[in-house]
């Protein structure tokens, strides 16, 4: 039987797993908006480490954070300076 | 013989977390097989309603009817059965949103299409 | 496409492996000094201490009191960096007037579900900020909670919406009147034959907020440190996301013409 505070640690060692892949395509993908979504991916993640070595209060400021402000602050700034990184059309 | 409703309760949950479990799998089966945007958005919506509504109002459900928390059941119970109730509100006006965005921009190619209601000019 | 995915894999294989090997003692398996814990357990234990008053914060959240009482100097210099964002913010758009011109937002069905959960965020974050002493939550985050409900309404409903009812100049004004509440908890004490930031009453100054109103344990001075920080928070929020989201055009506009003037 599987004790569940192995669970809930497992759980954070997935968590970071993901946020290091997520943090790798963020930074190499050319389109903007889907390096956008890999780095809220990312800040998620984070949020689930964060409740299982239970530290609530970091989950209430990542939560609204990371969902909602940074991706639309982010997203203001990609409408202005355009969707492709490096020039016209990316690749 | 006296059958105690607690258990009812229990198996009644862990029946409707199951049926929530078949849900996500049929989801995630058509996340990838359906050939375009709106009906993967169909799929996708499958999930987050049966996937995920269901199993937390049988979570709700079993918590209620698990007196080894004690009082806290309640606590579990009321939250999930809310947290299902916001789910239930939100998630088909976010598919709502994604699909009239999709569709009025035409950036989703529409092709295997049957009937298209919204092709006569009809502004919703 | 597919090295890209590879790449990602082994970078995430190297960090499980570095995980294992400082894990199982690559580093030594020493935990490095007593004295830390001793630290957080006087923190933990002070936190809420009614038999020793003079020293306690009266407050059952550990990380509140430690925010707001115990180094609360290091919090009013944070929340002193963040607002110096918010103002380089405003000061770069300043001569932007967002148009109180109400559009036409999505559909009904998605305007429906905003009005209908708008409020409920809007209650989850008074409950983080207003139960800040006693559960987990503070000002910051039910802040940062209460922009979300702008953002929301911003996105469904119009920007002319959102500025109709909480306008440039409003938000600007709850913002100062959220820090002048801050610095106004934090210089009372001050005026009253304490010191800056005291909470309780200590040995040599005698000054102490009220730790219980009406028989419900408030913490002193942490719930009003809680409610402007909210304040001035989910204003200062608001107007950074309302300045830049505003259309291009405007933008552009008032740009231009500063530049007109100049020349």
């Amino acid at each position: 039987m599987i004790e569940p505070v192995n669970v809930a640690l497992g759980l954070a060692a997935l968590s970071a797993v993901l946020s290091v892949i997520a943090t790798y395509l963020a930074v190499s993908d050319r389109d903007l908006l889907r390096a956008l979504i890999f780095s809220a991916l990312q800040s998620t993640a984070y949020a689930i480490i964060f409740l299982v070595l239970m530290a609530p209060d970091i989950v209430l400021v990542y939560v609204p954070v990371a969902v909602g402000i940074y991706p639309a602050v982010v997203l203001a700034l990609i409408k202005r300076v355009g969707r492709f990184e490096g020039g016209e059309g990316g690749e | 013989m006296v059958i105690d409703p607690y258990l009812i309760g229990r198996f009644v949950g862990a029946a409707i977390v199951l049926v929530g479990a078949f849900y996500d799998l049929t989801g995630s089966i058509g996340m990838l097989r359906f050939p375009n945007f709106f009906t993967r958005l169909h799929a996708a919506t499958v999930g987050a309603i049966g996937g995920s509504v269901l199993p937390m109002l049988g979570v709700s459900i079993y918590a209620a009817s698990e007196p080894a928390l004690g009082e806290y059941r309640w606590f579990m119970a009321g939250a999930s059965a809310i947290a299902a109730l916001i789910i239930l509100i939100v998630a088909p006006a976010g598919t709502h949103v994604l699909a009239r965005a999709a569709y009025r921009s035409g950036t989703a190619p529409k092709e295997p299409c049957t009937y298209d209601a919204g092709e006569e000019g009809d502004e919703r | 496409m597919a090295s890209r995915y590879l790449i990602a894999a082994s970078i995430a294989l190297v960090v499980v492996s570095l995980s294992f090997a400082v894990a199982y003692g690559a580093l030594g398996t020493a935990v490095p000094l007593e004295n830390i814990r001793s630290l957080a357990r006087a923190y933990v234990t002070l936190a809420y201490a009614p038999w020793n008053r003079t020293l306690t914060a009266m407050s059952p959240e550990a990380v509140t009191s430690i925010v707001w009482d115990f180094r609360g100097v290091d919090t009013f210099f944070e929340t002193t960096v963040l607002f110096g964002a918010i103002i380089g913010t405003v000061t770069l758009f300043r001569g932007i007037k967002p148009s109180a011109r109400i559009g036409e937002g999505l559909s009904i069905i998605a305007r429906s579900a905003a009005a209908v959960t708008a409020p409920m965020i809007l209650a989850v974050a008074a409950a983080i900020a207003l139960h800040g002493h006693l559960t987990p939550g503070g000002g910051f985050q039910g802040g940062a909670t209460a922009a979300v409900v702008a953002l929301v309404i911003l996105v469904t409903f119009s920007l002319g919406y959102l500025v109709s009812g909480l306008s440039k100049e409003r938000a600007l004004m709850l913002r100062s009147a959220g820090l002048l509440g801050i610095a106004a908890v934090a210089l009372i004490p001050l005026i009253l034959g304490g010191v800056v930031f005291q909470n309780q009453a200590k040995e040599l100054s005698q000054f102490s907020y009220p730790a219980y109103i009406g028989g419900a344990l408030t913490s002193g001075s942490l719930l009003f440190y809680n409610l402007f920080e909210s304040l001035a928070v989910a204003a200062g929020l608001t107007l950074t996301i309302m300045l830049l989201l505003s259309p291009h055009e405007v933008v552009e506009e008032a740009v231009r013409g500063e530049e007109h003037e100049r020349v």
